[in-house]
């Protein structure tokens, strides 16, 4: 059977079309009254300073829980069986330390800052915080390349729509389209008021398909076939043959600080809160959702190999047995299970959900990555006093300027690892140099400028974490044999450049000191 | 392998309905919070407004 026979047989009917087309139009309404309220940077970009813990957690999950962290979690779940749960266990555990101790987050907080570029200005200088831009405006924009093919790969997998038909390329572009303008309109108002309405959605949405999915599959059974299918594999991610490995699961480790406390949307939300005490508390619960926004879609994947291991169409378009046969891309494996496992009406109300939050985690880093660029490049190299009404029309601009490079982006970029993987290694380029910064900005009083753009350029030696570079580079330049590019795994790469990020920090700091301290640590 | 099989049987239910809960907090008392941070903006803006104040 052709797999887009496979992929038409979903329960998505004509209901379900209707649900889902009518929620959007419930952000763009929630864009035009928000507009009414925005009139300077605070409010575009931080709702005024105004969110308190509840809706702080609600736009963090809100943000953070998007249908691209969905769709590779559960791939990863796919891949890697229950092991992959490591990576929520670990992520929501160091979400919860962050909070407790306000490690990074309330230290920045304390410094009334609107992004951590401008942290960098403060601390290190004009020089380093242009490049700090540079770098987390480039790194991030990369980053969030891939994200509208993630969701067009759900759309198609659980409508039912033909991949190869231009409908698919149209409901992206109306959605883009749509995100872009209430977030061009509202700034953080629709940003927070669009997160909460989709946080209550999706996570009611989230609970029931994980309900409806334990019903049809059994949850004894769910264990037992995967022991069969993977053994241990499937649950010890410190197993030589699982997908992870000790060096992996250190890796995540250091992500699970990088997601909470590095990564610029989850420190937004920190710089917007309302004091310090609100940032840790609010820490400490969205751990929960750290925890949850990778374990649930890893349960989902998990579940989605067992069923497809179980049909026999399904089994031999992911893991074909015929000679010269391209298995299926594993992305599809949640969209079609959860096309086939949920009934129609709730279909709708999930996918609706999840479409909305695709929306919200675009929402946020259109805002995210575009401040940046008007804050802490133009505006510095401007090197003049700009007026805050020009400030939010550039800002405005650059996002649909971020709108067009990312739809560019999402369809012409060869991915060969896993989603997850390559969002990691990509915010590397970012978080490596990041890290070094912001701990020896905001705690070692010796950290210097020249340490702190070491650390940046340092940093964006990730870059040859990615597939394509390495192989380029290994394979195609140096003809480096297998067994040497099977050295330069993902996670080695960036535990490596995270550990040169902090020693180019602390070398460049002491060789070179700065002639007048910036406030140091606060 | 059994420890494993354990771990995340726990670790998924506790992360559910823990989850649970917190979905049910969330989504009460965020209500209450649009609520405060609108009124807020615009005691910002009639305060900004009143002192005279620009950009």
């Amino acid at each position: 059977m052709e797999f887009s026979e496979i992929l038409q047989q979903t329960n998505f009917t004509t209901v379900d079309w209707v649900i889902v087309l009518v929620y959007p139009l419930i952000s763009v309404a929630l864009g035009l009254i928000a507009s009414r309220y925005v009139a300077d940077m605070d409010d575009f970009v931080v709702a005024g300073r105004g969110i308190r813990t509840a809706l702080g957690v609600a736009t963090l999950t809100g943000t953070e829980l998007g249908l691209v962290t969905v769709m590779y979690s559960a791939q990863k779940g796919f891949t890697g069986g229950f092991a992959a749960f490591h990576i929520g266990v670990v992520a929501g555990v160091v979400s919860f330390f962050v909070g407790l101790t306000g490690f990074i987050i309330a230290a920045l907080r304390r410094r009334e800052v609107l992004t951590i570029p401008e942290f960098y200005g403060t601390r290190f200088g004009r020089k380093t915080r242009i490049l700090g831009g540079i770098i987390l405006a480039g790194g991030g924009i990369f980053n969030m390349g891939l994200f509208l093919r993630a969701g067009s790969i759900f759309i198609v997998g659980i409508t039912g729509l033909p991949a190869e038909s231009g409908a698919l390329t149209v409901v992206m572009i109306v959605l883009l389209g749509l995100v872009l303008f209430y977030t061009v309109l509202g700034g953080m108002i629709s940003v927070v008021l669009a997160d909460y309405v989709q946080f209550v959605v999706l996570s009611f949405g989230l609970l029931a398909a994980t309900g409806i999915a334990v019903i049809k599959l059994g949850w004894g059974n769910i264990f037992t076939r995967m022991i069969e299918l993977k053994g241990a594999a499937g649950f010890n991610p410190f197993e030589a043959e699982s997908a992870f490995g000790p060096e992996y699961v250190v890796w995540m480790m250091f992500l699970g600080l990088v997601v909470c406390a590095l990564w610029p949307t989850s420190v937004a939300r920190a710089l917007a809160a309302k004091s310090e005490t609100v940032v840790r508390h609010q820490f400490m619960l969205a751990s929960a959702s750290y925890a949850i926004r990778f374990i649930v879609p890893y349960f989902w994947g998990a579940c989605a190999f067992i069923m497809i291991m179980g049909l026999p169409a399904l089994k031999e378009a992911f893991f074909p047995t015929a000679e010269g046969v391209e298995a299926v891309d594993s992305l599809y494996a949640l969209p079609v299970f959860m096309g086939r496992i949920l009934p129609a009406g709730l279909i709708g109300i999930i996918t609706a959900a999840m479409i909305a939050a695709f929306m919200s985690t675009h929402d946020s880093y259109f805002l995210c990555w575009s401040s940046v660029i008007t804050n802490d490049i133009i505006a510095p190299l401007a090197g003049k006093e700009w007026d805050q009404r020009s400030r939010v029309m550039v800002t405005r601009g650059l996002i649909l300027l971020i709108g067009v490079v990312i739809f560019l982006v999402s369809f012409a970029f060869p991915l060969q690892q896993d989603l997850w993987d390559f969002m990691a290694i990509s915010g590397a380029i970012y978080f490596s140099g990041a890290f070094a910064v912001l701990v020896g900005g905001l705690y070692w009083r010796r950290a210097s400028s020249t340490g702190a753009v070491a650390a940046l350029l340092a940093g964006c030696l990730a870059v040859f974490g990615l597939g394509v570079v390495r192989d380029a580079v290994l394979r195609g330049l140096l003809r480096c044999s297998e067994k040497t590019i099977a050295l330069f795994s993902t996670e080695r790469v960036g535990i490596s450049v995270i550990l040169l990020s902090v020693i180019a920090m602390v070398v460049g700091s002491l060789l070179f000191p700065d002639k007048q301290r910036n406030e140091g640590p606060a | 392998m059994a420890f494993w099989v354990v771990l995340w049987k726990v670790v998924f239910l506790a992360t559910v309905g823990i989850y649970g809960v917190m979905a049910v907090w969330v989504t009460i008392q965020g209500a209450r919070d649009i609520k405060s941070m609108m009124a807020d903006i615009r005691q910002r803006h009639e305060a900004g407004k009143a002192a005279g104040g620009g950009d």
